[in-house]
């Protein structure tokens, strides 16, 4: 139970770090995102019924796609990324 | 090999935010809130399994973007904007 605690106190540590460190790429500061992301959270987790949970996360989710189009704006060289996918670091 | 420190660190950290314990507790919660009975347990565990199977796609990609941004190739122009204080 400790264990869980804590463990989940990094996540949340984490998460929040997240929310801080993205945000101000965009010049909002960690004193202004982080009170209100805990906000939001706080909300969904409280007062959220399981259909605007999952409509929240459905739509959280389909930014990841990004990630996608970002791999591929980067041009990485995919030969090496195939590799090393199945092959560890020497 | 298996014991580079770098590996090591890559597998905790995939390890740690892939599989978090709140997400345990929430599958679980979800599954009970959904109203899910016998009939539906199929769907839904094809639902879990795509779901993970897309998680670790896109978290291939994150890999890919991330190491093709900042990784050996040195053509990183990303930059963070200086930070400003808090007044």
């Amino acid at each position: 139970m400790a264990v869980l605690f804590l463990v989940n106190l990094a996540n949340v540590a984490a998460n929040f770090a997240g929310i801080a460190g993205s945000l101000e790429l965009f010049s909002v500061s960690r004193y202004i995102s982080v009170p209100i992301g805990a906000a939001l959270v706080w909300l969904l987790v409280v007062k959220g019924t399981y259909d605007s949970v999952e409509k929240v996360f459905l739509v959280a989710s389909s930014f990841y796609f990004a990630y996608i189009v970002s791999a591929l704006m980067v041009q990485p060289d995919w030969g090496k990324a195939m590799e090393a996918t199945v092959t560890p670091v020497g | 090999m298996i014991n580079h420190p770098g590996y090591i660190a890559v597998l905790v950290g995939l390890v740690g935010t892939s599989v978090a314990p709140w997400m345990q507790f929430y599958l679980q919660a979800a599954v009970v809130e959904k109203g899910i009975d016998e009939k539906q347990y199929r769907e839904s565990r094809i639902e879990v399994v795509v779901g993970c199977v897309v998680m670790s796609m896109i978290a291939f990609f994150i890999i890919v973007s991330s190491a093709g941004r900042f990784g050996s190739r040195g053509r990183a122009r990303f930059r963070t904007p200086p930070r400003r204080r808090w007044r």
